[in-house]
């Protein structure tokens, strides 16, 4: 009988036994509905080679991310299976800087000591403090260095966000586990003009994208649309100003829900999507943010005509995102 | 004789109907408030597992029952006029990839044979 690992522990599967059946036989509760590989409600995640069908109708993306149904997947002898926001790297950090963006972000700085800890930027890591305490955050910094940035939203009352922002901490350790997601720059755009839509922090997975797509020379034009409730929200305007400079085929378009009209646009970045002009056929977007703004303007961009295949998303949880260490 | 299914163009076609379909449920006054609360991602699995459905590419929907899959919707007031909306926008979307109406006939009266399960009558 074959064994496989879940969540580091070890369980036998009976003969021809898909990864669902296995898991509910062996008593733990996993999602699923129609068992057919449509619902994608089973959706889990390993390293190991599985059958073409329990990835049928994922994006390319999700494949290399080692995504499956486990209902159309059979149990290989040894094979280790994560659920799908589990990480299976980690990794020491050290903070080595926090540099204040604005009144409420603060640029926290981790020097990774697993060197072979690689990540793409614009995906997500979990932090995880010495007590436990975990929250996601995304790559804001180019990919393959040995230090990541990211981008921390104080929020009040938020453990985490407070002890990031507030508290002295350089030369504190931390566990990263990770890089998760599906939200980073790869060389098969080239030939694509790249839509990126952020509000708040979302605007650091983005950061990262266009980091990577102006290192990679990306040719095509980019578009950063960072969206703020009122000023004091835009944080990197110069830094990214600066970018607009001295990439001609680089445009960043900051704008405010209220506000000053004659520094920004003012206006709700919903409708700011809705009206803008794009390359239908030849674009590949990137939604980061509010989840609500997140589903709205995914759903303005494909009804624009972009196919749903070149529409990436990370909608940012409250300290709901699964975050398992 | 080839089937309904590899005439239509297969799998390529399901994904290029899928796409034009979602687009048109999305916007139509009549039926987008049964779409509003679902992921898109997911939502565009199930009707692409529809449409090979539909197209004769699979002799069953495989999926949940479809009286399963729409008895929440059916709670929220799906009635008849509701599926001749989406059939109607199934056949438009058809005429805008070039299919011969015999052929959309076909496919018409292959959705049209869930109608009472969708409906929760059968």
């Amino acid at each position: 009988m074959p064994t496989f690992i879940f969540k580091e522990q070890k369980y036998q599967a009976n003969e021809n036994q898909t990864v669902l059946d296995a898991l509910i036989n062996n008593g733990i509760e996993i999602q699923n509905s129609c068992r057919s590989g449509v619902c994608q409600s089973c959706l889990l995640k390993t390293e190991s080679t599985v059958e073409s069908l329990a990835q049928k109708g994922l994006k390319d993306t999700q494949k290399k991310e080692g995504l499956f149904f486990s209902c159309q997947q059979t149990v290989v002898e040894g094979m280790e299976i994560f659920e799908c926001h589990e990480s299976n790297k980690s990794s020491v950090g050290v903070i080595i800087a926090q540099e204040p963006l604005s009144a409420s972000v603060v640029l926290v700085k981790i020097d990774i000591k697993d060197k072979s800890f690689g990540y793409n930027a614009g995906q997500f890591i979990n932090l995880v403090r010495s007590d436990g305490l975990c929250r996601p955050y995304s790559i804001a910094n180019q990919s393959g260095r040995n230090i990541i940035e990211l981008h921390v939203r104080r929020i009040p009352g938020g453990v985490m966000s407070e002890w990031l922002y507030g508290d002295d901490l350089l030369g504190q350790e931390v566990k990263i586990t990770g890089p998760i997601g599906e939200c980073y720059y790869q060389d098969v755009y080239s030939d694509q003009d790249l839509l990126l839509v952020g509000t708040g922090t979302g605007l650091a997975p983005l950061c990262g994208i266009l980091l990577d797509a102006l290192e990679s020379n990306h040719s095509k034009k980019i578009y950063l649309h960072h969206g703020a409730l009122d000023e004091e929200g835009l944080y990197y305007v110069e830094k990214l100003k600066s970018l607009a400079n001295e990439n001609p085929n680089f445009e960043y378009i900051p704008a405010v829900l209220k506000g000053d009209s004659d520094k920004y646009n003012v206006g709700n970045i919903v409708d700011i999507i809705k009206e803008a002009k794009l390359n239908v056929k030849d674009t590949t977007t990137f939604i980061c943010g509010d989840p609500d703004i997140v589903k709205a303007i995914k759903e303005i961009v494909f009804l624009k005509g972009v196919s749903s295949k070149k529409i990436f998303s990370d909608p940012f949880v409250i300290s709901k995102k699964t975050c398992s260490v | 004789m080839s089937t309904l299914y590899e005439d239509i163009g297969g799998e390529a076609a399901v994904d290029a109907a899928v796409e034009i379909f979602y687009r048109k449920v999305l916007v139509d006054d009549r039926i987008k408030s049964f779409f509003n609360d679902v992921d898109m991602e997911k939502q565009m699995a199930k009707q692409k597992s529809f449409l090979t459905f539909a197209f004769g590419g699979s002799s069953k929907y495989s999926g949940k029952s479809m009286k399963d899959a729409h008895s929440h919707l059916v709670e929220r007031g799906l009635v008849d006029s509701h599926v001749d909306a989406v059939v109607e926008l199934l056949g438009e979307t058809l005429k805008e990839l070039d299919v011969a109406d015999d052929k959309i006939q076909q496919v018409v009266t292959i959705a049209e044979s869930v109608r009472g399960q969708v409906l929760g009558r059968e």
